[in-house]
């Protein structure tokens, strides 16, 4: 065992975290906000695994469950990708604020 | 010396982190969630984890951040500068993201003397790989296959979209 | 098994030394000249116009996003090859469903003409 105690993970696991939050709420680029996202699913992952790591390890639960959120992460962007380039097809711009216009 | 390189990985997320939701050019903001990303497959190194820090580094910096620096390049908005946020909006933000750090925080720093259960297993890849097609107690092959699901979906919902969005 | 941090140190300070002696060294040897014509995308032709930040054909991402799909199923076959012997015919029935749902999406995308390079 590596001589770090868990407290330094979680607590970096949970700045980045909130600091995703804060880039969701205050981003209004569509991009910028997925990556915002990218990061909260990242400190999710990280914590799962120091949990595991430090609490269970006679087992990889933690590990497996980071190893599915990143595929679950893969299959988000790329769909968030589509959505993204099809709004900017039809409204040729990203902003999240200026798409206030549903389909009639 | 692994101290020296976690509070270094753990400076590198942090800084980059925060550079990656206040900075005003979205190619940049890529660029540093990649560092972030690659600090945390370093963690994931640290901890042992190697396959998974593999797995880190080949579909989140490798593929992830690649799709999103392309469709960055594609809606040609690489150039483009951000716009700050409003000051009410900044404001919340802080808010809502303080109080939940805080919160976080002191209930981990109050509650974080768990039992350790059991004794070390490695992480290798053959344990990994049992353990993914082993359908018996700490095995996971009904979310390995729901994975083949799920990305399944993603497929068609990916071509659906970009076909109706070409006509 | 712990990976020992030294190994990761030298690693990235090797990795960090190597580029960067490169350039430097190219930096101090080579001839340099500067000229405007010199900077512009394409020396000869008629001038360029506009800035380098050129927009793509919007259509190719379709490509990426399969790429990036079938990337996770690949990371998923790795540990599995790795206890494909041991495991027998169970492994090997798991497998098979899981790339016979996979192979349905890369019929599907067949199928719709995503694969086409147009």
């Amino acid at each position: 065992m590596i001589h770090i105690p868990i407290t330094h993970l979680i607590s970096i696991s949970t700045l980045m975290f909130f600091i995703g939050i804060y880039g969701f709420i205050t981003r209004k680029n569509l991009f910028t906000i997925l990556m915002s996202t990218e990061l909260v699913l990242n400190a999710g992952a990280l914590n799962f695994v120091a949990f595991n790591k430090y609490f269970y390890p006679d087992n990889l639960q933690g590990h497996f469950f980071a190893l599915f959120i990143i595929s679950v992460a893969a299959a988000e962007a790329a769909l968030a990708i589509a959505i993204i380039i099809a709004i900017y097809r039809n409204f040729k711009n990203i902003d999240a604020e200026k798409i206030n216009e549903m389909k009639y | 010396m692994n101290q020296v390189v976690f509070y270094f990985l753990s400076a590198v997320i942090l800084v980059f982190s925060l550079l990656t939701v206040t900075s005003s050019r979205i190619l940049r903001a890529a660029v540093y969630l990649l560092f972030v990303l690659i600090a945390t497959a370093g963690i994931y190194f640290l901890l042992g984890y190697n396959f998974l820090a593999g797995v880190q580094l080949t579909l989140y910096a490798g593929g992830i951040i690649v799709l999103i620096i392309f469709a960055i390049m594609l809606t040609g908005s690489a150039g483009e500068k951000l716009e700050r946020p409003s000051l009410n909006k900044f404001l919340l933000a802080i808010l809502i993201s303080l109080i939940g750090t805080v919160t976080s925080l002191i209930l981990f720093f109050a509650y974080h003397s768990f039992p350790v259960i059991g004794n070390e297993i490695p992480a290798t890849v053959k344990m990994v790989g049992a353990s993914l097609i082993n359908p018996g107690d700490n095995g996971y092959v009904l979310p390995f296959e729901l994975i083949s699901v799920l990305l399944l979906a993603a497929i068609v919902g990916a071509i659906v979209i970009a076909k109706k969005a070409t006509r | 098994m712990v990976m020992s941090s030294e190994n990761l140190v030298i690693y990235f300070i090797s990795g960090i030394v190597l580029v960067g002696a490169g350039i430097l060294v190219s930096h101090f040897f080579a001839p340099s000249s500067e000229n405007l014509q010199k900077s512009e995308t394409f020396e000869c032709g008629i001038p360029t116009r506009g800035t380098s930040w050129f927009q793509f054909k919007v259509g190719y991402y379709l490509f990426a996003i399969l790429f990036l799909i079938f990337e996770v199923e690949v990371v998923f076959l790795f540990p599995w090859a790795v206890v494909m012997k041991e495991s027998g015919t169970s492994a090997f029935i798991e497998i098979f469903i899981f790339l016979f749902i996979l192979g349905g999406g890369l019929l599907y995308a067949w199928k719709k003409n995503a694969l086409r390079w147009e």
